[in-house]
């Protein structure tokens, strides 16, 4: 690796800074539209501060130009303030920090499956262009993408827990819930697979991987359509290249071609779609975890929403924008990783 | 130059790209049933009041409802489609359904395309500081994922479906304005352009007479694309409960009566089924139909792969 990686590296990292300043900016702005006694809870780690809610106000000057609240606001986001959340009576931060670990859950199942997925189907439709196989895959990626993802839940839950009795809503069944709770079980990560592992309890561990299907499912038809038409196109883009015809001519296999060259390229394109699932991910959590009352982050900010918890929402939005500015970040060191053309240019 | 041909004589460009665009629509089938749902959908919603005769003088929006209970009833003579939770009557509710995802998808993507093509088009016309600006701005909001910002800003502006139609402009603008200012900048570096500079035309004539026309092409795709994911995302929102109050014909608020119903009764699970299947086809299909439709007319106009 040249010098030349280095600076883009370092010019990426550098890049960081500004948007996080913009993403903070634009949180911030939101909360100019709420009135300075509104915007006290933004501030307030317990909610008999609010008693006293002039104080606040004076005390970051709440009733100051926007520009002289912006620091203080920061300067409390930074400490990992986010206020109260009056939907579920704790801290914001608290909040998201007890929950994130269920929708972390989802996501690590969720994200791996849709890609691969996303990438088989794609690449089967490219190598069988204008096949049946090809026109059904494609039919299929266009249903996924015009589902509506809460439509999707409510019919899955429907036919398998209300017609079969099986993949009931909910983390963990009751009695899996209470035992849980108990000494007995530790929780280690709080993903409950994992833990249900390092306990040795294999009932726990299948009690939490059956409730984990309906949801994974939803997360992977909304948002496997998205890798599957990057894969397909960037699949034909590659096959139309002179490299693949030279590589025919010295009478390589087909099977090596689109496995060891074509495929390789093609899934470059797919790196960078990275950032955009992330997004769909997170959305999505928002939707499949309500449906399934799966209790993590996403379940949290769509009740929070509906009670008009202000703290809570925008502490969410802010958390998701880290989440994604992050995500794009590392997509866009691996893709430098990964492409020769900018890792030695 | 364009003058002088007239407007409706099979010589005008215009005229000969439709032409070329229907043709092209009836060689693929699936633009066809793209186009077809479309075409249903709209006269759907045209005809609601004909369909769907409001009985009141109340909002023509809100479902009528035939009693308080709360159990869904079954399709019968009386309610061709059933009712839903609260007895809203369902025909009525997807009917005007499709009139109100029209009134919210059209609002969003149309507000959306000016902002972009002002915001866009100077970015790209007068480059420079303008542009480093306004792209910062465009960054800002793409660096949240859509759905929760518009979630953000409902809060922020109270609950109803003003404050979503609201909140899907502030988030859609940003990809209307990367486009355009995109297209802006390629155009602005052709030939015709200097010319027109060239002989005195002023900034605003050549931007509206000269470059924006040149545009149109991806906009087109791009609205078409974004009638769908913007009617999905505001359905979700009304699901949610934040965007139309219940009783309201919007599908997505119409399936969300349906969530405690899924389960059925005791021995017939699926009792239930018209109070979310009915309204869930209606919102799928008017999404896949215009999908289908925005595919259709990207392969037929994208002008990289077209006429091959």
């Amino acid at each position: 690796m040249g010098s030349s990686i280095k600076v883009y590296i370092a010019r990426r990292l550098l890049l960081v800074i500004p948007t996080l300043i913009g993403v903070t900016l634009l949180i911030f702005a939101v909360t100019q539209l709420f009135d300075p006694v509104q915007r006290a809870s933004l501030y307030v780690r317990d909610p008999r501060q609010m008693g006293a809610v002039n104080e606040i106000i004076a005390k970051y000057g709440l009733d100051r130009p926007a520009y002289m609240q912006y620091f203080s606001w920061l300067n409390e986001v930074i400490q990992g303030n986010l206020g109260w959340s009056q939907s579920l009576h704790m801290p914001v931060l608290n909040a998201l920090l007890t929950r994130f670990s269920a929708t972390a859950e989802l996501a690590i199942f969720a994200a791996p499956i849709t890609i691969f997925v996303g990438i088989y189907l794609g690449k089967i439709s490219a190598v069988k262009k204008d096949t049946l196989v090809d026109h059904a895959t494609r039919a299929l990626s266009v249903i996924g993408w015009s589902l509506p993802s809460f439509w999707l839940g409510i019919v899955l839950l429907a036919f398998f827990y209300g017609g079969l009795g099986i993949f009931s809503p909910g983390r963990l069944s009751p009695w899996a819930e209470a035992l849980v709770r108990t000494g007995e079980f530790k929780v280690y990560t709080g993903l409950y697979t994992v833990d249900s592992i390092l306990n040795l309890n294999g009932a726990v561990l299948l009690d939490a991987l059956s409730h984990l299907v309906l949801p994974v499912i939803t997360l992977t038809i909304i948002n496997v359509a998205l890798i599957m038409r990057v894969m397909r196109s960037s699949m034909l883009e590659q096959l139309g290249k002179t490299y693949v015809l030279s590589a025919r001519a010295r009478g390589l296999d087909e099977k090596t071609v689109i496995n060891k060259h074509v495929t390789k390229n093609a899934l470059i394109s797919v790196v960078t779609l990275s950032g955009l699932l992330t997004a769909g991910m997170l959305s999505g959590m928002v939707i499949t975890e309500t449906i399934f009352e799966f209790k993590g982050i996403g379940y949290f900010a769509a009740h929070a929403a509906t009670q008009l918890d202000i703290p809570a929402v925008l502490g969410f939005a802010l958390l998701t924008g880290l989440i994604f500015v992050i995500a794009n970040l590392i997509v866009d060191l691996l893709y430098a990783y990964i492409d020769p053309r900018i890792r030695l240019g | 130059m364009m003058s002088k041909t007239k407007f409706w004589s099979a010589e005008n460009p215009r005229i000969k790209e439709l032409v070329f665009v229907l043709k092209k629509m009836r060689s693929s089938p699936l633009s066809i049933v793209g186009l077809s749902i479309v075409v249903f959908f709209t006269i759907l919603a045209i005809l609601a009041p004909v369909l769907a005769p409001p009985q009141t003088d109340r909002d023509p929006y809100i479902m009528p409802r035939t009693g308080y209970s709360p159990t869904p009833k079954p399709p019968s003579s009386e309610n061709i489609f059933g009712t839903t939770e609260g007895q809203y009557d369902l025909y009525y509710g997807v009917i005007w359904g499709a009139r109100a995802a029209y009134r919210i998808g059209l609002l969003v993507v149309a507000v959306s395309a000016i902002i972009g093509i002002v915001v866009g088009g100077l970015a790209g016309y007068y480059k420079g500081v303008i542009d480093e600006v306004l792209m910062r701005l465009t960054d800002i909001i793409l660096a949240f994922p859509g759905l929760i910002l518009a979630m953000a800003f409902v809060v922020a502006f109270g609950r109803g479906l003003d404050s979503i139609t609201l909140a899907l402009i502030l988030v859609w603008w940003p990809s209307y304005a990367r486009l355009i200012r995109g297209e802006f900048l390629r155009v602005t570096a052709e030939d015709f352009v200097e010319a027109a500079k060239a002989v005195g035309c002023s900034d605003l004539r050549i931007m509206l007479r000269h470059v924006l026309p040149n545009t149109i092409f991806p906009m087109i795709i791009m609205a078409s694309l974004d009638i769908g994911s913007v009617t999905l995302t505001a359905a979700a929102l009304s699901f949610l409960g934040l965007g139309a109050p219940a009783g309201y014909s919007d599908w997505g608020q119409i399936i969300s009566l349906s969530r405690n119903w899924i389960t059925g009764v005791p021995g017939n699970p699926f009792a239930y089924w018209h109070a979310y299947i009915i309204p869930g086809i209606f919102l799928f299909l008017f999404v896949i139909g215009w999908n289908l439709l925005g595919d259709a007319l990207r392969d037929i106009l994208d002008p990289m792969i077209r006429r091959r």
